[in-house]
């Protein structure tokens, strides 16, 4: 035992001659501290890898700081919140603390956002989600690498910009001195402001979407599509496959596995609908239709007068993360067991 | 063998005419509001008046960019964003790198537990205003470190980094260990230079989103010295007679020489091109980071 523990500690000299030994007979692990010694001590294990454990300790803290006393936080959704007194001393709402959302459950603003929230986000799942699978499979066939560098680049590009920067980038097309306009005053219609009409301002986030993200959602599918065996290809093109053939029975069946995580992670967000984006290009016009969730919580918030307070709002936020969560889960298990993947 | 049947693949059909000419028009799309946006900016009122469909530029003046340049506000937004990018990249580097390494190496007891930790925020979080206090009850308000603080460290790029140090061979650092090297050795001196194409894809991703930020400087910054120029830009896209910025006012004594629209694109152009001048020099690093990083999660 003695022997062993000798053996098993920093002693390097030893280690060395003793993980040498294991490799030519057992084919194992060299690494002295970690997998030699399978007679270890889970203290004596932590004890040697006290490092890593050292590293880990910035997200731990982080972690604890911004993402677990947040959600701690949220018990405010049940409580009258008061300033002075912080999250944790303020009083308990009324009715059993759920005061905050029978509130909420009785106001039309809440439902109007909650509407349009879930039709903003099922829009895109319509007119966004399947355009990077698209351009993925379109980019594969291009065959000057050359030619698929540069258009790649390009693609990608917007996804770097802030969403301030792409309202300015709308703004200035389809303002009323804008080129858009020009346009269509050459062309003998009236001018018209295409982002405060309430009726063209969700095609346009959703075009705006797909103008910035398109290309950057299409690399996660692209480096799906380079994991693909070469020689199933190679099997079909002996066999006579046509190139529309290898993409519909090779390229996109193997990349379902990304598309169904793809998915998920996108019915997961279900209630968020993109905060960024209609945030930077809404305005008082169109609040009837793109008014959602998180920016009825930002001006409820900060921008009313009569705020409602923060435990409300709080609760509105709890209504979302909930709904969202469920969302993952119900979404992860339909995927896994259609097609065995899942994100978790 | 595979001769006659490789032709087949070879020869650029129809199909290849199309697709080139349909990925070349969408990448004239993608660009074309960028292009649109230069021009503007070197244009003023007469000029954009003065033509049915300004899309060609006839004139090049710079007035609004030298109104641009001459304001207080835009140098002082400028130095706190360089302030929150530079510092932010640096610690947000950092701290990911510190988290990716033992979390790459399964047989820590505990790994499992922390993975778990830091994917649950991915999923749940405390929402809007719970997130708004903490940083409040910090003690940040009114600090650029609030804008710092909050997005140091974002799970998806701990992963990107994870699975790419457990792609890396294991032999290296193995006999590192056996020369008597310790964790944090093997991590600074061997891992990280091994890393290079993944932490220059965090390091941007860190770069443009730090550049980028305008929320927690909305949420918790007062003092209009601090406000971060994107902020300043949603200011100056919002309302151009704001006396907020000192910008409208600017414009408003001298007098509408400037057009407001041609200011507007001349400030988003500033924002732009930092981001345009990277990007080209770390993209190579990216693709390949994102496929060898991201295929696996």
């Amino acid at each position: 035992m003695l022997v062993l523990n000798k053996k098993a500690g920093c002693n390097y000299k030893g280690a060395n001659e003793v993980s040498t030994l294991t490799k030519q007979t057992k084919g194992d692990s060299v690494l002295p501290g970690r997998s030699i010694n399978r007679k270890n001590t889970l203290g004596k294990k932590i004890w040697q890898n006290k490092y890593m454990y050292l590293l880990f300790l910035p997200m731990l803290i982080y972690l604890l700081v911004f993402c677990y006393y947040p959600m701690y936080g949220v018990i405010l959704a049940f409580k009258d919140f008061n300033y002075a007194k912080g999250i944790i001393a303020s009083p308990w709402a009324k009715e059993y603390g759920m005061n905050n959302f029978i509130k909420l459950f009785r106001n039309p603003r809440f439902f109007a956002a909650l509407k349009n929230t879930l039709i903003i986000s099922t829009g895109r799942i319509i007119f966004e989600f399947p355009f990077p699978v698209i351009l993925a499979l379109l980019i594969n066939e291009i065959r000057s690498s050359k030619f698929k560098r540069i258009t790649q680049t390009v693609y990608t590009f917007p996804h770097f910009i802030s969403w301030i920067i792409v309202y300015g980038l709308f703004f200035n097309i389809f303002s009323s001195d804008g080129i858009f306009n020009q346009l269509i005053a050459l062309m003998g219609f009236e001018r018209t402001s295409l982002l405060s009409n309430p009726d063209t301002f969700r095609p346009l986030l959703y075009i705006s979407d797909n103008w910035k993200e398109m290309g950057w959602s299409a690399i996660i599918y692209l480096a799906s599509i380079t994991g693909i065996s070469p020689e199933l290809y190679e099997a079909a093109r002996i066999d006579g496959a046509s190139r529309r053939q290898l993409v519909w029975h090779i390229t996109f069946p193997c990349i379902g596995g990304t598309i169904a995580i793809m998915f998920v992670l996108t019915v997961a967000n279900l209630m968020n609908a993109g905060f960024d984006q209609i945030f930077n290009m809404y305005n008082a016009a169109v609040y009837e239709v793109s008014d959602i969730i998180d920016t009825l919580i930002y001006r409820m918030t900060f921008k009313d007068p009569n705020s409602a307070g923060f435990g409300y709002t709080t609760a509105m936020g709890l209504f979302k993360s909930v709904i969202n969560f469920a969302l993952l889960i119900v979404a992860n298990g339909i995927v896994k067991k259609s097609t065995g993947k899942g994100i978790y | 063998m595979t001769g006659i049947k490789k032709s087949k693949y070879n020869h650029p059909t129809g199909f290849d005419v199309f697709l080139y000419i349909f990925m070349a028009l969408l990448a004239l799309i993608t660009a074309f509001p960028f292009y649109y946006m230069v021009i503007v900016s070197f244009s003023n009122y007469t000029a954009l008046h003065s033509q049915a469909l300004y899309i060609w530029p006839t004139v090049f003046d710079t007035s609004s960019y030298r109104l641009v340049f001459t304001n207080n506000s835009f140098w002082s937004s400028v130095n706190t964003t360089l302030f929150i990018t530079i510092i932010g990249t640096v610690l947000g580097v950092l701290f990911s790198v510190a988290a990716a390494y033992p979390l790459s190496k399964k047989e820590i007891p505990g790994n499992k537990l922390m993975f778990n930790i830091m994917i649950f925020t991915m999923f749940f979080s405390g929402g809007m205003i719970p997130g708004y206090l903490v940083v409040q009850q910090l003690g940040l308000g009114d600090s650029v470190w609030s804008m710092i603080l909050p997005c140091l460290l974002g799970p998806f790029n701990i992963i990107l980094i994870k699975n790419y140090m457990e792609d890396l061979p294991a032999s290296i650092e193995e006999s590192a260990k056996i020369d008597g090297a310790n964790d944090m050795t093997i991590l600074f001196k061997i891992v990280l230079p091994m890393s290079t194409p993944i932490i220059a894809t965090i390091a941007l991703f860190f770069a443009v989103s730090y550049w980028n930020s305008y929320y927690l400087g909305m949420l918790h910054i007062i003092s209009k010295t601090k406000y971060p120029l994107q902020l300043l830009l949603r200011e100056i896209l919002l309302d151009t007679t704001t006396s907020m910025t000192g910008m409208g006012a600017a414009l408003a004594a001298e007098n509408k020489k400037v057009y407001s629209q041609a200011l507007q694109m001349a400030t988003v152009t500033i924002a732009t091109i930092p981001i345009l001048v990277v990007y080209p020099f770390v993209q190579k690093y990216f693709t390949k980071g994102i496929m060898l990083g991201g295929v696996k999660g």
